[in-house]
C-alpha cells in the first residue's frame, strides 16, 4: 500500500515524496509513570527504525491514574486522537486500551497473562488487534519464590503485595502464593498499589511478623520502588521483585526480564504495524532471558549474608 | 528548410552505427556478465548456504560443547549443591538452555534446573524410556525434532551422555536465540537466511513472528524439492518466497538436526551486477549517442553547412541575384564545388548583361521597326478610310515621315509632268515658302532636277555645299539662309516611270538620313503612289459610273416618253451640265434651213430660239460640218469666221465653247453646245462626253420619230381593219338576203311549188340548192369571223350536258361518216357535271372537228371522246387520217389557213373553221390544240373550264 501510495504520489504530486515523512502518530499507554529509561529506550528503537520524533513521529505519551474510569477515559482519548498504534505497558493500560478500540492496533508491552486476561486467542495468533510482548509472570512466579527462598534463609512467613486491580497481578500473587505452600512458608497477602498503599502494606506486614516481602509484579511497584524500598529497608524486609530497577532502587533483588529490553522490543512490533502488518498476524513474543539482580547494600542493611553460590548465580551484583 | 533533412541524415547515421555498436557490445557484454555473474552468484549462494549452516551447526555444537563441560562421568558423582550449581552457572553462560535435567544411568531424573521453574532434585522420575535418554546412551548425543513450546516457541532437546556410568543430561534448547545466528548471516543487501526442520517446519527466520506461528515451509518448491530424501546437493535454484519475491534460493542441510539452511537473495539483487553493468552498458550507450549526436550534429554542421549556403547562394543566383558570391573556406570539395558557383555565377552575369545589350539593341530595333510598321499602318489605314482623298494620306505620310526621320521640316510635291507643285508642308518657315514660291524650274543640278531627270533617292548632306547653293540658286539659298536647312533628302514618288511627285525632308543640322530612314520614305513614297493610283483608279471608276448613269437615266427618259422629244432633251442638257462640269449646255436642232433651240440650262443667257444655220456659229459649224468644235477662248477667235459666236458669246459673256454634232447616219440633226464664262480648253474627257451625249440625243429624238410613225401606222391599221370588218359584216348580211332568196326559192322550185320540174332541172336546182349552202355556209363563217374580230361575238352562258353535245352531234354526222365507210364512235365519260357554257357555239366547235376528221380521213375511224380533267372538260376527237404535218400544225387555226396540198384542196373549206372554233374556245378560257403524225391520223384537243366566264374579246 505505501509503496503504492508512494508510486501514485510520485507520478501524482511531487511533493508527495513526503509521504515516507508523514506523520507516525504513536500513543504510549503507560499503566504507571514508566521507569527512567524505559521510555527513552522505545524512542531509542523508533529512531533507529527511522522514527524520529518531531520528524516523521508523534509520540504520545500518556500514564494512567486513579480509577478505572479515568483509565478508560484516558484510553478513549488517546484511541480518538487519530494515533496509528497505542502502546500499552503492563495489564491494566493493555485493557484499557482493548476497551477504548478494537481496530487501532494495540501492542502490549510486559504483560503477564496475556491468554488469561483474553487479550490474544494464543500467542502464535493473537487474532485481534492486540499483540506485542508477554512475560512469562504466573511461570515464573514459583522460581521467583525460590530464589527468594534461597537467597534469605529461614523464611517462614512471606509477605506478598499484590495489585488486584491488576488480573494479571492476582494470578502471579496467587501462583507464587501456592508455591510458598508447597515450600511450606506462610504467605500473607496484601493489597497495594500506590505510595500509600505500599506504605501501608509495608507497614501491616512487618507487624504481622512476616520476614520477607515478595512484590507481585504490578507496574505500580515500579513507580513506587523508592518508597517500597525505603519502607522495606526501614521495616528491615528483605523484597522479592521482578524488575531490576526495584533493585537498584533499594529492594534487595529481582528475577525477570528486562522492561528496558521489552520496550525496545516492542518497537520492532509498532514499526511493522506502521508498515501495514496486522496485529493479528503478529504473534506474542514471550522473553527468553532473565536477570537475577542482587542488592548487596541493602542486604547488608538488612543483615543479610546472601550464599557464594546464589551470588555466583546472580546475573549482576549491587555493591 | 532542407538542412534539416541532410542534417538529421547525418545525425541519425552516427547516432545509428555508434548506438548500433554499442547496443550490441552492451548486448554481448551484458550476456557475458549475466551469465557470469550467475555463475558467480551460484557459487556463492551456495557457499553462503554451507557457511550458513555451518554457522546453525556451530551454534547448536556449542551449546553441546558447553553442556559437555557438565557431561562428565563422574557428575552424578557429585553433591547436589554442586551439580545444581554447575547447571545455573551453564544455564547463565548459554542463554539458549532453558532447562537441564540430569537423569541418572538408568533414566530416572536426578537433578532439574530451569530459568522458569523451581529446581527440582532427585524427583527420580522415570524417563529411561525417552528417546533424549535411550538415544543419548546409545549415541552420546541426541537431537530431538523441533518442537513448540506453548505452540509457539521453538524448541530443541538436547541430551548428552555422560559417558560411563554417568547418565545423561538433558537440554531445553530455546532455538529463538538461533534467530540472533542467521540475522548476522549477511546475505547481500536483502538476502536471509531461514532454517526448516525436517518437516519443513520453519525453525529460525529473520521474522521471528513467522517462527513463532510455526509457518509450515513446505509450500514454497524449494523447500519441497530440499525436503525429498534424494536431495539435490543444495545447488541454487531459482524460486519464489512467500512474499512473492523471485529469489536465487541455496541451502545446507545439517544432517545431525536433521535442518536445512535456506540462503536466499532476490534475484534482483543477485542479479545486479548484470542491471549494474547494463546501467554501465546504458550509460555508455547514453552517452555514446550523446558523443555520436555531437559529431555527427558538428561534422553534419561543418558538411550542411557549406551546402545550405551553397544552395542559399544558387537560390540567389538562381532568383537572378547574379552578383552573389558565396563563400565557403572548407578546403574540401565544397569550397571548390563554391567556387565553381562563382565562375558559373560570373561567366552568367556576364552573358546575361551581353545578352540584355543584345536585347536591348534588338528591342530598339523593334520598337523602331514598329513605329515604322505602326506608322505604315496607320498610313494605309488612312489610305483605306479616304478612299480617293487624297489630302489625309499626303498629311498622315508627311507627319509620320517627319516624326520617323527626326526632320526639322517637309514638303509634299506634287509633280504635273512639268511643275512641281508643294502639295503639303510641314514645319516650313513661312519666309521660306514665300521665297520660293516664285520658283518654276529647279535646275538640273539641284534636289528637284535630279528627281526630275530620273533619280529616285538625292540626299544632300550638305546642302551649303552644293553647286546649286554656291550657284545662288534662289531655291537653294533661301532653303539654307533662311530656312536653316542643313540636309536634305528627295524622294521620288514614281508610277510606271511617271514622277508623280516628291517627299523632301530637310534637318537643320548636318546629319545625314539613315538607310533605314531612306527605305522608310521609299515606303511612304510607294504609298504615295499607290494612294495616288488609288484616287485615280476611283475617280476614273466614279465618272464611268456617273456617265453610266447619265445614259441611264438619259434611256429612261427615252422609255418613258417615247413620243416626245423634249424630255429627253432637258434630261440631255441636264447631264452634259452634271458630268461635263459645265456651266451652261444648250441643244439645238436643226429645222430646215434654221437651228432652233430645243433645250438650254445654264446662267448663261439662252441663244436665240431660232436663227439661220450658219458656219459662222459654233452649233451651226458643227452641224454643217458634222464634228465637233472647240473654241477654247472666243476672244481669239477670228471675226470674219466665227461672226456669229463672237456676238453670241459677246452678248452672253461667255470665253470657251464646245460643240458637238448629233448625227444620224452622218448627217446632224443639231447640235449640243457647252458653254463657259471662263477662257480655256475643254479637256478631252467633257470632249468625249458631250459627243456621247449628242449621239444620246440623237437616238431619242430618232426614237421618238419611230415611234411617232408606227403610231400613226398603227392607227392607220386598226382604222382599216374596222372597215373591213364593218364591210364584211355589212357584206354577209347584204349577200345572205338574196342567198337565202335563192335558196329558198330554189327549194321551192325543186318541191315543185311552181311547177313540175324536170330531172335536169331537178338535178341542176340540186347542184344551185348545194351551192347556195354551201356559200350560205361560207358566209356565216365570215360573218361569225367578222363578228368575232370587230368584238360582236358574245357567248350566251347556259347548263349543257357534255353526253348530249358529244351525241347531237355524232347524230348530225352519222350518215356523213356512213357514206365515206368510217367507223364513228364516241367514249364520253360517265357522271360527267353539267357544264355552263354557250353550248351552241361549243356544238359548233364540236361539230367543227368531227366534220373535219370525217372530211380528212379516208379510211379508219373518228373517234370523239369526252372526259374531266379537274375544273376542265376535254373534249378529244381523233381520227385515223392524212395528219398534218408539223409546220402546218401551228397555222391551221389561222384564218384562212388551210393546210396547202392536193389531198385538202380536194376537199375544199373556207379555211375559217378551225380559226373560228379557236375563238370560241378563247372566249370560253379554255385552248385548243392539235397532236398529229402525218400519215397516222390527227386528234384534236379541246379543253374548257366546266363553269366557262366569258372572256372579253381580244379583238
Amino acid at each position: 500500500m505505501r509503496r503504492r501510495d508512494l508510486l501514485v504520489g510520485l507520478v501524482a504530486w511531487p511533493g508527495a515524496a513526503n509521504a515516507q515523512a508523514r506523520q507516525a502518530k504513536v500513543g504510549l499507554l503507560a499503566a504507571n509513570v514508566p521507569p527512567p529509561g524505559t521510555v527513552e529506550a522505545f524512542r531509542d528503537g523508533l529512531r533507529q527504525r527511522g522514527y524520529v520524533e518531531g520528524q516523521n513521529l508523534t509520540l504520545d505519551v500518556r500514564a494512567l491514574r486513579g480509577s478505572l474510569e479515568q483509565d478508560i477515559q484516558t484510553a478513549a482519548d488517546m484511541a480518538g486522537s487519530g494515533v496509528d498504534v497505542i502502546v500499552a505497558w503492563a495489564t491494566p493500560a493493555v485493557l484499557a486500551a482493548r476497551r477504548a478500540t478494537s481496530t487501532i492496533p494495540v501492542v502490549m508491552v510486559s504483560v503477564g497473562e496475556p491468554i488469561g486476561s483474553g487479550l490474544v486467542k494464543s500467542l502464535a495468533r493473537p487474532e485481534g488487534n492486540v499483540t506485542g510482548l508477554a512475560n512469562l509472570g504466573r511461570d515464573l512466579s514459583a522460581k521467583q519464590v525460590e530464589v527468594f527462598i534461597e537467597t534469605v534463609p529461614g523464611l517462614k512467613q512471606i509477605g506478598v503485595v499484590q495489585n488486584q486491580l491488576n488480573p494479571a497481578s492476582v494470578g502471579q500473587s496467587r501462583e507464587a502464593q501456592e508455591a510458598m505452600r508447597g515450600l511450606h512458608l506462610v504467605p500473607r497477602v496484601v493489597e497495594a498499589s500506590s505510595d500509600v498503599t505500599y506504605e501501608e502494606a509495608m507497614l501491616r506486614l512487618s507487624q504481622s511478623g512476616v520476614e520477607g516481602v515478595f512484590v507481585v509484579p504490578d507496574p505500580s511497584a515500579l513507580e513506587h520502588r523508592k518508597a517500597i524500598a525505603e519502607q522495606a529497608i526501614a521495616r528491615r524486609l528483605p523484597t522479592m521483585f521482578q524488575r531490576r530497577e526495584n533493585a537498584e532502587a533499594g529492594g534487595l533483588m529481582s528475577y525477570g526480564a528486562s522492561l528496558i529490553d521489552q520496550f525496545r522490543q516492542a518497537t520492532g512490533y509498532v514499526d511493522r504495524i506502521l508498515k501495514g502488518a496486522r496485529p493479528a498476524d503478529l504473534p506474542v513474543e514471550q522473553p527468553i532471558k532473565f536477570e537475577f539482580v542482587i542488592n548487596l547494600k541493602t542486604a547488608r542493611a538488612l543483615g543479610l549474608t546472601v550464599p557464594p553460590l546464589l551470588l555466583a548465580r546472580a546475573d549482576e551484583v549491587i555493591e | 528548410m532542407r538542412w534539416g533533412g541532410l542534417f538529421l541524415k547525418y545525425v541519425v547515421l552516427f547516432v545509428g552505427l555508434v548506438a548500433g555498436v554499442l547496443a550490441i557490445n552492451a548486448a554481448l557484454d551484458l550476456y557475458f556478465v549475466y551469465q557470469e555473474n550467475r555463475r558467480a552468484s551460484i557459487e556463492v549462494q551456495r557457499e553462503k548456504a554451507e557457511a550458513a549452516a555451518q554457522r546453525v551447526e556451530a551454534f547448536v555444537r556449542e551449546i553441546e560443547r558447553q553442556i559437555g563441560w557438565v557431561a562428565y562421568t563422574q557428575f552424578a558423582a557429585l553433591p547436589a549443591e554442586q551439580r545444581r550449581f554447575d547447571y545455573g552457572r551453564l544455564l547463565r553462560q548459554v542463554p539458549a538452555i532453558t532447562e537441564l535435567v540430569q537423569l541418572d544411568r538408568q533414566g530416572r531424573e536426578q537433578l532439574r534446573v530451569s530459568r522458569l521453574s523451581m529446581d527440582v532434585v532427585g524427583a527420580g522420575t522415570d524417563r529411561s524410556a525417552e528417546p533424549a535418554y535411550v538415544e543419548a546412551m546409545a549415541h552420546k548425543v541426541y537431537f530431538s525434532p523441533v518442537y513448540f513450546r506453548k505452540e509457539s516457541e521453538p524448541y530443541l532437546t538436547m541430551a548428552i551422555a555422560h559417558g560411563g556410568r554417568g547418565g545423561v543430561t538433558v537440554a531445553e534448547i530455546n532455538l529463538k536465540l538461533i534467530l540472533e545466528v542467521i540475522a548476522n548471516i549477511k546475505i547481500g543487501r536483502d538476502g536471509y537466511t531461514y532454517v526448516v526442520d525436517r518437516l519443513g517446519r520453519l525453525v529460525a527466520h529473520p521474522d521471528l513472528s513467522l517462527v513463532l506461528r510455526g509457518t509450515d515451509m513446505k509450500k514454497l518448491a524449494q523447500v519441497e524439492a530440499a525436503l525429498q530424501p534424494e536431495g539435490d546437493g543444495g545447488k541454487p535454484v531459482d524460486a519464489t518466497n512467500r512474499a512473492g519475491v523471485s529469489v536465487l534460493s541455496a541451502h545446507a542441510a545439517i544432517p545431525a538436526l536433521g535442518w536445512i539452511v535456506f540462503v536466499e537473495l532476490p534475484t534482483s539483487e543477485a542479479q545486479q551486477p548484470v542491471i549494474d553493468a547494463g546501467l554501465r552498458s546504458l550509460a555508455l550507450l547514453v552517452l555514446g549517442l550523446i558523443i555520436a549526436g555531437l559529431a555527427g550534429a558538428l561534422l553534419a554542421r561543418r558538411m550542411v553547412v557549406p551546402i545550405r549556403t551553397l544552395q542559399a547562394g544558387a537560390a540567389r543566383i538562381g532568383s537572378g541575384e547574379l552578383g552573389h558570391r558565396m563563400s565557403i573556406k572548407t578546403g574540401d570539395e565544397l569550397e571548390a564545388l563554391a567556387d565553381q558557383f562563382n565562375r558559373s555565377a560570373e561567366a552568367l552575369q556576364e552573358s546575361y548583361e551581353t545578352l540584355e545589350q543584345r536585347v536591348e539593341d534588338r528591342t530598339a530595333e523593334l520598337r523602331e521597326t514598329l513605329e515604322q510598321q505602326t506608322a505604315m499602318a496607320d498610313v494605309l489605314q488612312v489610305i483605306n478610310s479616304s478612299p480617293g482623298n487624297l489630302a489625309p494620306v499626303f498629311d498622315a505620310i508627311l507627319d509620320k515621315a517627319m516624326v520617323l526621320c527626326d526632320a526639322s521640316f517637309g514638303i509634299f510635291g506634287r509633280f504635273d509632268g512639268k511643275l512641281f507643285e508643294p502639295a503639303i508642308d510641314r514645319g516650313v518657315p513661312p519666309e521660306l515658302i514665300e521665297a520660293t514660291r516664285q520658283i518654276q524650274s529647279p535646275p538640273p543640278n539641284s534636289g528637284l532636277g535630279r528627281i526630275a531627270a530620273g533619280e529616285s533617292v538625292v540626299q544632300l548632306v550638305d546642302l551649303a555645299d552644293t553647286d546649286v547653293y554656291r550657284a545662288g540658286f534662289v531655291g537653294a539659298t533661301a532653303l539654307v539662309d533662311i530656312g536653316g536647312a542643313k540636309t536634305a533628302i528627295f524622294v521620288a514618288l514614281r508610277k510606271d516611270g511617271v514622277l508623280l511627285g516628291v517627299i523632301v525632308m530637310y534637318r537643320r543640322e548636318v546629319r545625314a538620313f539613315s538607310d533605314k530612314q531612306v527605305a522608310l520614305l521609299q515606303n511612304f513614297a510607294a504609298q504615295a503612289v499607290i494612294a495616288m493610283e488609288n484616287a485615280r483608279l476611283l475617280t476614273e471608276l466614279r465618272e464611268s459610273l456617273e456617265q453610266q448613269t447619265a445614259t441611264s437615266e438619259i434611256l429612261h427618259v427615252i422609255s418613258q416618253s417615247p413620243t416626245d422629244v423634249q424630255p429627253v432633251l432637258n434630261v440631255v442638257v441636264k447631264a452634259a451640265q452634271r458630268f461635263c462640269g459645265a456651266e451652261d449646255v444648250v441643244i439645238g436642232l436643226r429645222d430646215g434651213d434654221d437651228l432652233a433651240i430645243a433645250a438650254h440650262d445654264g446662267p448663261i443667257q439662252a441663244p436665240p430660239p431660232r436663227r439661220a444655220l450658219d458656219r459662222s456659229s459654233a452649233q451651226g459649224r458643227a452641224v454643217i460640218d458634222a464634228r465637233t468644235i472647240h473654241l477654247p477662248d472666243v476672244a481669239q477667235l477670228d471675226p470674219a469666221e466665227w461672226r456669229a459666236v463672237i456676238t453670241l458669246t459677246r452678248q452672253f459673256g461667255a470665253k470657251a465653247v464646245l460643240a458637238a454634232p448629233m448625227l444620224r447616219e452622218g448627217v446632224a440633226v443639231g447640235a449640243i453646245m457647252l458653254r463657259r464664262r471662263e477662257a480655256g480648253p475643254f479637256s478631252e474627257r467633257q470632249v468625249m462626253l458631250l459627243e456621247s451625249f449628242a449621239a444620246q440625243a440623237v437616238i431619242a429624238i430618232q426614237n421618238v420619230r419611230l415611234f411617232t410613225e408606227i403610231q400613226e401606222k398603227s392607227r392607220q391599221l386598226e382604222v382599216a381593219s374596222q372597215h373591213k370588218s364593218q364591210f364584211l359584216a355589212n357584206m354577209s348580211h347584204e349577200l345572205r338576203t338574196p342567198l337565202n332568196a335563192i335558196i329558198g326559192y330554189t327549194e321551192m322550185m325543186a318541191d315543185g311549188l311552181y311547177g313540175e320540174v324536170g330531172d335536169k332541172a331537178q338535178g341542176v336546182l340540186e347542184r344551185v340548192q348545194n351551192n347556195g349552202r354551201h356559200l350560205l355556209g361560207l358566209i356565216n363563217d365570215v360573218l361569225d369571223l367578222s363578228k368575232i374580230e370587230a368584238g360582236q361575238l358574245t357567248l350566251t352562258v347556259e347548263q349543257y350536258s357534255v353526253a348530249d353535245m358529244v351525241s347531237t352531234v355524232l347524230s348530225a354526222t352519222e350518215s356523213l361518216a356512213r357514206t365515206k365507210g368510217l367507223k364513228l364512235e364516241s367514249a364520253v365519260s360517265s357522271g360527267l357535271p353539267t357544264g355552263f357554257g354557250d353550248a351552241r357555239r361549243l356544238t359548233q366547235v364540236l361539230l367543227n372537228l368531227v366534220g373535219n376528221a370525217i372530211k380528212f380521213t379516208d379510211t379508219g375511224s373518228v373517234e370523239v371522246r369526252a372526259a374531266q380533267a379537274n375544273d376542265k372538260f376535254e373534249l378529244s376527237v381523233v381520227d385515223t387520217g392524212f395528219g398534218i404535218a408539223p409546220a402546218d400544225q401551228a397555222r391551221i387555226f389561222d384564218e384562212f389557213q388551210q393546210v396547202d396540198n392536193t389531198s385538202t384542196r380536194k376537199k375544199g373549206g373556207t379555211g375559217l373553221g378551225l380559226s373560228i372554233s379557236r375563238k370560241i374556245v378563247e372566249l370560253h378560257g379554255g385552248r385548243i390544240t392539235v397532236e398529229s403524225q402525218e400519215g397516222k391520223g390527227s386528234t384534236f384537243k379541246v379543253t374548257v373550264p366546266i363553269n366557262a366566264t366569258p372572256v372579253e374579246s381580244a379583238a
